[in-house]
């Protein structure tokens, strides 16, 4: 966590709280003083049609735009913040944390392709703490548990999908496709993603759920395995996934093997072989389901434990 | 003390296209109160149809084509997000220092803008350029009523740390306007000795730390103190007597966690609305003897004694049974 003291303001993160314009300043100088790369621009930035003099910039082309009010994006600021990022800008949007909540602007954010830095107030030590920095909506989406409605939640689906398909190096097919994992296990109603990309000093696990569900309540956590590879993902990857359950205490039973792409035939077999051993249920989500979940986000829950009583049945 | 001249300065003015850095914002204008959600309506507009009305600037110094904000400062402020690189304005001549700070009271204050200590400080300026803190003067010269102008003062005489309980919005000055009017004033009038006993500052110091602890949550709390005072002051019937009553003020600015509620509930209330009461019984015969002088109608004096019967009758009755 950043920790930044602003003097003298009294404060509140009340969703009631209207700011005022002197809040953008202090705000501004709080980020400054953490981070002092950033600056307070002399002169605008040219964007083509129009102009915009961020509230911070620096000079690697990062670009900071603080909200303060609404939970709507204005297309006064939207569309300066998709004509910066297209101009190869990397913005930044900070918003205190209690703003960052509605649907609509959250939507948005994850259109325009920003990354987020909530901010908190601390009453006691009168500062602005800013936590930690989300690459984007989504990420932000899924590591704060927020559900969001079934429209919106498809369009950042679609969006989440299309930057898999449009991803060309390994290493990034593979970080989108958590991402995108990452994001519809957020919006299943009883998992909550407690971690991205969990690394101890033997293992390397891709996402990391916890349970809360009265059905499925005998494996209070619950591990993914992503794997975006153009050939079948096989057998292997299925062990490697129920060694890491196994190493949990009792406490997973549950996995879930994804592929964005296929999942090969012996996997099926492989499972068989695990179910006799009771390690656990592994669920099996390939391009197929994945198309499903996408084309019906609200029925997320359903289609999760249909996932999972299939794996305990085959 | 003497009369400076404190009227805005108006004379020949020039309309200009000026670059954004080569305007400021003027000093004497202190901390504007502009809630976001009304920034964002003006930047749409401006977005939308651009500056309709010019800002009102002057030349910082002849020919140096620096200008400082007269008028428009929400609109720079908003100009700027949006990356304006030039922004209308009418460039008026220079106004003396005096004029300059008027000028921001009549244009500011009367628009709201202002919040509280930001004013008195501003009123503070005024009085220290122009030498005079007449009420009816500083009251002319910023366009601010007068019981407002007497709010600020009291705000300047308040203790530094008192002033930044107001500024940081955590107690309002009208809180402190109230235990001045409510209870130091009163205090010093009909009951000298208690007055004495703590001083304007004890007094003002125990109702602040109500307030900071929450004992005390309205201001309307503090409205009940006049009557105790009074109570107080007609039981001891001079000032410089002795009253029961005096044990219970005491007590009130003693005690950090007696509300003024509970200790007009506790102790007062009874008495001091009984004496209401007492006052209007006495009222009512002063008012039928006023009204049977009025009129010489046979019927209305008839009507009359009728009601004064009736009440006869019924107060009878509730002393029967008492």
């Amino acid at each position: 966590m950043v920790d930044f003291t602003d003097e003298g303001d009294e404060q509140s993160t009340s969703q009631q709280k209207i700011f005022e314009f002197l809040d953008r300043q202090n705000i501004c100088q709080s980020i400054i003083r953490h981070d002092n790369a950033w600056q307070i621009p002399k002169t605008p930035i040219s964007l083509g049609d129009f102009n915009w003099s961020p509230d911070l910039l620096d000079a690697t082309k990062r670009v900071c735009f603080i909200h303060l009010s609404g939970d709507e994006l204005s297309t006064v600021w939207s569309k300066r913040l998709i004509a910066a990022s297209n101009r190869g800008y990397r913005v930044t949007f900070a918003s205190p944390k209690d703003l960052l909540y509605s649907n609509p602007l959250l939507s948005s954010l994850n259109e325009i392709g920003c990354g987020l830095l909530p901010l908190d107030y601390d009453a006691e030590a009168s500062a602005w703490v800013a936590g930690e920095y989300f690459p984007n909506a989504a990420s932000y989406i899924t590591g704060n548990d927020i559900l969001l409605s079934s429209e919106d939640s498809r369009i950042i689906l679609s969006n989440l999908y299309s930057k898999v398909l449009k991803a060309q190096k390994a290493t990034e097919k593979g970080r989108t496709f958590e991402q995108l994992l990452g994001f519809i296990f957020s919006q299943v109603t009883f998992f909550r993603v407690i971690s991205s990309n969990y690394k101890n000093s033997t293992e390397e696990i891709d996402i990391v759920l916890e349970n809360h569900s009265q059905q499925f309540n005998h494996s209070p956590i619950v591990l993914v395995s992503a794997k975006n590879t153009s050939t079948p993902v096989g057998a292997p990857a299925l062990t490697s996934l129920y060694s890491k359950m196994k190493n949990r205490f009792g406490m997973c039973q549950i996995g879930f093997l994804c592929s964005f792409k296929k999942i090969a035939g012996t996997v099926a077999k492989h499972r068989l072989r695990f179910s006799r051993t009771n390690d656990g249920v592994v669920a099996l989500i390939d391009e197929k389901v994945l198309q499903q979940l996408q084309k019906t986000p609200d029925a997320l829950d359903e289609h999760m434990r249909s996932l999972i009583i299939k794996a305990a049945l085959d | 003390m003497k009369n400076k001249e404190t009227k805005p300065a108006r004379t020949e003015q020039k309309l200009l296209k000026i670059r954004m850095e080569d305007v400021s914002r003027n000093n004497e204008n202190p901390r504007l109160h502009f809630p976001e959600p009304e920034i964002e309506k003006l930047i749409e507009s401006i977005d939308e149809v651009g500056i309709l009305v010019p800002i009102s600037v002057f030349e910082k110094k002849p020919n140096s084509g620096k200008y400082i904000i007269i008028d428009g400062e929400r609109r720079w402020i908003c100009a700027g997000r949006l990356g304006l690189k030039e922004i209308p304005s009418i460039v008026m001549e220079k106004p003396n220092k005096i004029s300059n700070l008027t000028t921001m009271f009549n244009i500011h204050k009367v628009r709201e803008e202002w919040q509280d200590m930001p004013t008195a400080w501003g009123i503070q300026k005024l009085i220290e350029r122009t030498g005079n803190d007449d009420t009816k003067f500083l009251s002319r010269s910023t366009g601010i009523h007068e019981k407002e102008i007497r709010k600020y003062q009291l705000a300047l005489e308040l203790p530094k740390r008192y002033q930044n309980l107001i500024d940081e919005k955590k107690i309002g000055l009208n809180f402190f306007w109230e235990i001045e009017v409510s209870i130091i004033r009163p205090l010093e009038k009909l009951r000298p000795k208690l007055f004495n006993e703590f001083g304007p500052k004890g007094i003002r110091d125990a109702f602040v730390d109500k307030k900071l602890s929450g004992v005390v949550t309205d201001n309307v709390d503090l409205r009940r103190m006049p009557s105790m005072i009074k109570f107080a002051a007609d039981e001891a019937t001079e000032p410089g007597g002795r009253s029961e009553f005096d044990t219970v003020i005491r007590k009130l600015i003693k005690d950090k966690n007696l509300s003024v509620q509970d200790a007009y509930e506790a102790y007062a209330e009874m008495n001091v609305e009984l004496d209401k009461f007492i006052k209007q019984c006495a009222s009512v015969v002063k008012k039928y003897d006023k009204l049977s002088l009025m009129t010489s109608d046979t019927k209305d004096k008839q009507r009359l004694k009728k009601a004064l019967k009736d009440l006869h009758t019924i107060v009878s009755k509730r002393i029967g049974e008492v």
